[in-house]
C-alpha cells in the first residue's frame, strides 16, 4: 500500500468516526444547523453535476428545491379559507409519499423546461442561464399569489416530522449525502461522465462523435432537479415550513456560490462549500444580514474572476485523483477491424456519397455555388483547390444537415440511403461518417486516450456506472499514435499537447470511430515530411480495409501518391475531376493555384 | 384605447430596459446580469439627487454618468479578465447584481421610497384621458430607437460598432481599438441602464429589487433580438403586448411566466430570434 494511499484511507477513517459522533460532538442546535447544511450540500452536488460537469449554467436551481419541500407541505397540510395553515397528515407514509412526488414533479418540470430549451443547432449558451433565471424570479411571485396551496407570503408551516430525533434526522441526511455523493462519483467516473465533461469542453466537437448532446443535457438536467427536490422534501420534513424564498432567486444565487467557491466540477469541493458556507451564513445573517449577503457576493466574484476552480486547490485535487482512475483506459492490443465488415457495406465503386446542385452561402456571400459530386466505395477521393475555394464549408454542409443549403445529399451507408437534409450532426456521425477538422478542436480536460476511448464509442448510450479499461481500436490507431509521436502518451491531457500532436490526435480519434466514410481536413498539416509519409501508408491500408476516405489536401505531391481520385474546387464549383496525374496536368488547376501566365 | 396606450406603455418600459442590454449583448457577447443592479443605482441615485434639490430631468442624467462610472470599474475589474470565459460573465454579473442590490440595502435600508412624476396630470388621446408621464415614456422610448437606429447607419461611430460587431478580428486589424470599443459600449451600457432605472422610478415604485420582475423579460426580449435593432424592437413589442393582454384579460401574476413560455417556444423553433436579415 502506497502512502498516499495510506494517507486517504486513514483520512477516511477519521473523517467516518467524527461523522458517526457528531451528535455527540455538537449541541442540539448545531446538529440541527450540520443537518440542515447537510441537506444544502446534496442540492449544491447535484447542481454541480449539471454546470460544474456538464456545463449546463442553472441558475435557477432551487426552483428544484423549493418544488421537494412544496410537496411535502402540500401533502401534510391544509390551508383553510381565511388563509390559516392546518396540519392533516402526519404519518411517515404521506412524508415519504411527499417528497416522492416533489421529486417526480421537479424531474416533470425539469424535463418540460429542458426540452424546451436544449435545442439542436447553434442554441446560445446563455439561453438556459436566463430560462431558469426567468423561471425563479416567476416562482416566487407566482408562489405568493396562488395562497390557496402554497399558504402566500407565509408560506406554508408547522408540518415538520416529529416521529424522528435531531440525531436520528442527521444520521438520515448524511446517510442521504454519502449515498448521493458516492453515486455523483459512480457518474462522473463512468463512461458517461467522460461525455458530461466533453459536452461541457467542447459541445460541437463531440457531436462529431455522434453523441446526442441535447438527451445527455436534459437527463443531467433532469438528474440535477429530482436530487435537489429530494434534498429540499427532507429539508422541509425536518423544518416543517415551506416559503416563497426557498423557490427564490438569492436561494439559488446562494447555492451557485457553494458550488463555485468549493470547486465546480469536482465532489468534494461544493460539500465542503455548502456546509461551510451555510454555517458561516447562519451565525452571521441573524446580526448582519445584509453586510453578510453584500461580502458573499464580492467572494462570489472573486472566485470567478480569479479562482475559477474554487478556493481549496488541495482538496480538489485530492478529488481529481478519485476522479480519474487509477487505471486509466488503455488502447486495445487487440486490434479489431478498421471499418466494421458489414454484409450491406457498398461495394466497391459504388457511391457512397452523392452531391448533387448544392449551394450554400454565408449571408450574401455564396461559397458554394451548384456543388456535383459522387464518393464511390473503398476510394480515396482527394478534394483540392485554392483557399476559400469552399472546400472545409462543403464538409460543414456535407456533416451538418442543419445548415440551410440548397441542393441534395444522400448518404448510403449503414442502414441503407440517408438524406442529410435536417438531419443533425450526431445522426450523420452515427451513420457511419467520422470527420476531423482543419484546426484541432478537442476537450481541454480529457486524455489522449480518454478522447479516444469517446470517439471510439461512436454515440451509443454509455454506461453510467462503469469505464471502458481496454479501447478496442484498430490496427491504424495505433500506427498513427506511432508516428505523430503520440506513443506513451496516452495519459497526457490534450491542452498539453503540442500542435502536431494535437493533430495527430484528432486523426486517431476520427479513425478510432472506425467509420465507413472517413472525412479529412488537412490531416497532415503540421506535421513533419517523414511524418507525412508514414500518415499517407496509413490511408492507403485504411482503404485497402474497406474504408472510403475523403480528404482536403494542399500539398499536390501527397496527393499524387495516395489519392486514387482528384476532384478540383474552384469559385464554388467542381471544375475538374480525374485520376491525380490528369488533374495535375489541367490547366483550370495551374490557374487556380498559380494564377494565369501572361503572354 | 386605453388597452392600446397600455400595451405602448409596456413595450416602450421593456425598450427602456433592454437597450443597454442589447449594446452590451450585441457588442460583448455577454449578458450583463447585473443590468437590475445597475438600474437600482440609478434609481437611488436619482432619488438622492432629487432629495437634494436638483430638478427632475437633470437628475436623470446625473443618474445615468453615476451609473456609468460604475460601469466604467466594473469593465476594468471584471470584465475585461472575462472575454475568454462567456459562461463566468454570466456568473461574475450575477455575483455583482448581488453586491450592487445588497449594497444598496445596506446604505438605504429595505423599506420602499418614492420619486415624484415631474408632471402630474393627463393629456387627451383620442379620446381617451391618459397620464401625461406614461406618454412622455413611449415618446422617450421611440427617440432611443430612432436615435440609435440613425447612429448605427449614418455615422462613423456606428460604422465602428458594426465592423466590431461583425468581425472582431478583422476590425481590429484594420486599426480600430476594440478594447477600448468594449469598454465604451460597456460604459455607454451601464448608463443606459442608470437611465432607465431613473426614468422609471416615479412609476416602478423604489427598493433594492427595483427592476427584477421587469429583467427577466428584458433578457428574452435581447436574446429575441437576435442581435438587430429590429429584432430588438419587434420582441420588446411582442412580449409587451402579450404581457398587456394576458394581464387584462386573464391574470396578471401569471402574465410574466406566459412570456417566458412565448419566448422559449419562439426561440425552440427560431433560434436566431426574431431577426430579420436581408439575404
Amino acid at each position: 500500500m502506497t502512502g498516499q494511499r495510506l494517507f486517504r484511507v486513514a483520512a477516511a477513517a477519521v473523517v467516518l468516526c467524527v461523522v458517526v459522533l457528531m451528535p455527540h460532538l455538537l449541541g442540539a442546535y448545531y446538529l440541527s444547523l450540520l443537518t440542515e447544511s447537510i441537506l444544502f450540500a446534496i442540492a449544491a452536488l447535484s447542481l454541480d453535476l449539471v454546470w460544474g460537469y456538464t456545463g449546463v449554467p442553472d441558475l435557477g436551481h432551487a426552483l428544484w428545491f423549493g418544488t421537494g419541500a412544496l410537496a411535502v407541505g402540500m401533502m401534510t397540510t391544509n390551508v383553510d379559507s381565511f388563509g390559516l395553515v392546518h396540519l392533516v397528515h402526519s404519518g411517515l407514509g404521506t412524508y415519504v409519499a411527499g417528497i416522492a412526488i416533489g421529486m417526480a414533479a421537479a424531474g416533470a418540470v425539469a424535463l418540460v423546461v429542458g426540452l424546451a430549451s436544449f435545442s439542436q443547432g447553434e442554441s446560445d449558451p446563455f439561453y438556459i442561464a436566463i430560462v431558469t433565471l426567468a423561471l425563479t424570479v416567476i416562482a416566487g411571485t407566482v408562489y405568493s399569489q396562488e395562497s390557496k396551496w402554497t399558504g402566500g407570503d407565509n408560506g406554508l408551516f408547522g408540518f415538520a416530522y416529529h416521529g424522528f430525533s435531531g440525531d436520528t434526522w442527521y444520521y438520515i441526511s448524511a446517510a442521504l449525502l454519502v449515498l448521493v455523493a458516492g453515486g455523483a462519483l459512480v457518474l462522473v467516473r463512468s463512461d458517461f461522465g467522460l461525455v458530461m465533461r466533453a459536452i461541457r469542453d467542447n459541445e460541437r466537437r463531440i457531436r462529431f462523435f455522434g453523441t446526442n448532446v441535447e438527451a445527455a443535457k436534459i437527463g443531467v438536467f433532469v438528474l440535477g432537479a429530482v436530487l435537489s427536490a429530494l434534498a429540499g422534501g427532507v429539508y422541509a420534513s425536518i423544518v416543517g415550513f415551506v416559503s416563497a424564498p426557498l423557490f427564490g432567486f438569492l436561494f439559488s444565487t446562494q447555492m451557485v456560490i457553494w458550488v463555485a467557491v468549493g470547486g465546480r466540477g469536482t465532489i468534494l469541493g461544493p460539500i465542503i462549500g455548502a456546509i461551510g458556507l451555510s454555517f458561516v451564513t447562519s451565525k452571521l445573517s441573524a446580526s448582519y444580514p445584509t453586510q453578510w449577503a453584500f461580502f458573499l457576493g464580492l467572494l462570489f466574484v472573486a472566485v470567478v474572476v480569479f479562482v475559477p476552480d474554487g478556493v481549496f486547490p488541495p482538496l480538489v485535487r485530492q478529488g481529481r485523483g478519485l476522479v480519474h482512475r487509477r487505471r486509466p483506459p488503455r488502447l486495445s492490443r487487440n486490434f479489431v477491424a478498421a471499418t466494421p465488415a458489414r454484409p450491406e457495406l457498398r461495394p466497391k465503386g459504388e457511391p457512397v456519397c452523392v452531391v448533387s446542385e448544392v449551394k450554400f452561402a454565408y449571408g450574401a456571400l455564396e461559397v458554394l455555388r451548384g456543388v456535383d459530386f459522387e464518393i464511390k466505395a473503398g476510394e480515396l477521393l482527394c478534394i483540392v483547390g485554392p483557399n476559400g475555394a469552399g472546400k472545409s464549408t462543403m464538409l460543414n454542409v456535407l456533416t451538418d444537415g442543419k445548415l440551410p443549403a440548397d441542393g441534395s445529399i444522400s448518404f448510403f451507408v449503414h442502414h441503407g440511403e440517408v438524406v442529410r437534409k435536417g438531419r443533425p450532426i450526431h445522426a450523420i456521425a452515427r451513420g457511419g461518417i467520422a470527420r476531423k477538422f482543419q484546426i484541432p478542436h478537442l476537450f481541454d480536460s480529457l486524455t489522449v486516450a480518454e478522447t479516444i476511448l469517446l470517439a471510439s464509442r461512436k454515440g451509443r448510450i454509455p454506461s453510467l456506472w462503469r469505464r471502458t479499461r481496454e479501447i478496442p481500436v484498430g490496427r491504424s490507431v495505433h500506427e498513427i499514435l506511432e508516428a505523430t509521436g503520440l506513443e506513451g502518451r496516452e495519459d497526457t491531457p490534450s491542452p498539453a499537447l503540442a500542435h502536431g500532436l494535437k493533430q495527430g490526435l484528432e486523426l486517431a480519434a476520427a479513425t478510432s470511430v472506425r467509420p465507413e466514410l472517413l472525412l479529412l481536413d488537412e490531416p497532415t498539416a503540421g506535421l513533419t515530411s517523414n511524418e507525412r509519409h508514414v500518415i499517407g501508408d496509413v490511408f492507403r491500408r485504411l482503404v485497402e480495409a474497406g474504408m472510403t476516405i475523403v480528404l482536403i489536401e494542399h500539398d499536390l505531391d501527397f496527393v499524387a501518391r495516395v489519392a486514387d481520385r482528384v476532384i478540383v474546387l474552384h469559385g464554388g464549383k467542381v471544375v475538374e475531376s480525374g485520376t491525380p496525374a490528369e488533374v495535375s496536368e489541367s490547366v483550370v488547376v495551374r490557374e487556380a493555384y498559380v494564377g494565369t501566365a501572361v503572354t | 384605447m386605453a388597452l392600446t396606450l397600455d400595451a405602448l406603455v409596456a413595450i416602450a418600459t421593456l425598450v427602456l430596459v433592454v437597450t443597454g442590454l442589447f449594446l452590451i449583448f450585441g457588442l460583448l457577447h455577454v449578458i450583463n446580469l447585473a443590468h437590475t443592479g445597475l438600474m437600482a443605482v440609478g434609481v437611488y441615485a436619482e432619488w438622492s439627487f432629487r432629495r437634494h434639490g436638483i430638478p427632475f430631468w437633470p437628475s436623470i442624467f446625473l443618474a445615468a454618468a453615476v451609473t456609468g462610472a460604475a460601469g466604467a470599474v466594473i469593465e476594468v475589474v471584471v470584465i475585461r479578465r472575462l472575454y475568454s470565459r462567456p459562461l463566468d460573465t454570466i456568473l461574475a454579473t450575477w455575483g455583482l447584481s448581488l453586491v450592487l442590490v445588497q449594497g444598496i440595502t445596506w446604505i438605504y435600508g429595505a423599506t420602499s421610497r418614492f420619486v415624484g412624476l415631474p408632471t402630474v396630470g393627463s393629456t387627451d388621446v383620442i379620446g381617451t384621458p391618459y397620464s401625461n408621464y406614461r406618454l412622455i415614456l413611449i415618446l422617450l422610448a421611440c427617440g432611443i430607437i430612432a436615435g440609435l437606429a440613425l447612429i448605427v447607419r449614418f455615422t462613423t461611430v456606428g460604422l465602428t460598432i458594426r465592423a466590431v460587431m461583425t468581425n472582431e478580428p478583422l476590425a481590429r486589424s484594420h486599426g480600430i481599438n476594440t478594447v477600448r470599443v468594449r469598454q465604451l459600449t460597456f460604459i455607454t451600457g451601464a448608463a443606459f441602464a442608470g437611465f432607465a432605472g431613473a426614468v422609471l422610478g416615479p412609476i416602478q415604485g423604489v427598493d433594492p429589487n427595483f427592476g427584477a420582475t421587469l429583467v427577466a423579460t428584458g433578457f428574452l426580449a435581447v436574446l429575441l433580438s437576435g442581435r438587430t435593432l429590429l429584432g430588438l424592437v419587434l420582441s420588446c413589442a411582442l412580449l409587451g403586448t402579450v404581457a398587456t393582454l394576458y394581464a387584462r384579460y386573464e391574470n396578471a401574476v401569471w402574465a410574466n411566466g406566459v412570456i417566458v413560455g412565448v419566448a422559449v417556444v419562439i426561440l425552440r423553433f427560431r433560434p436566431q430570434g426574431l431577426s430579420i436579415r436581408r439575404s
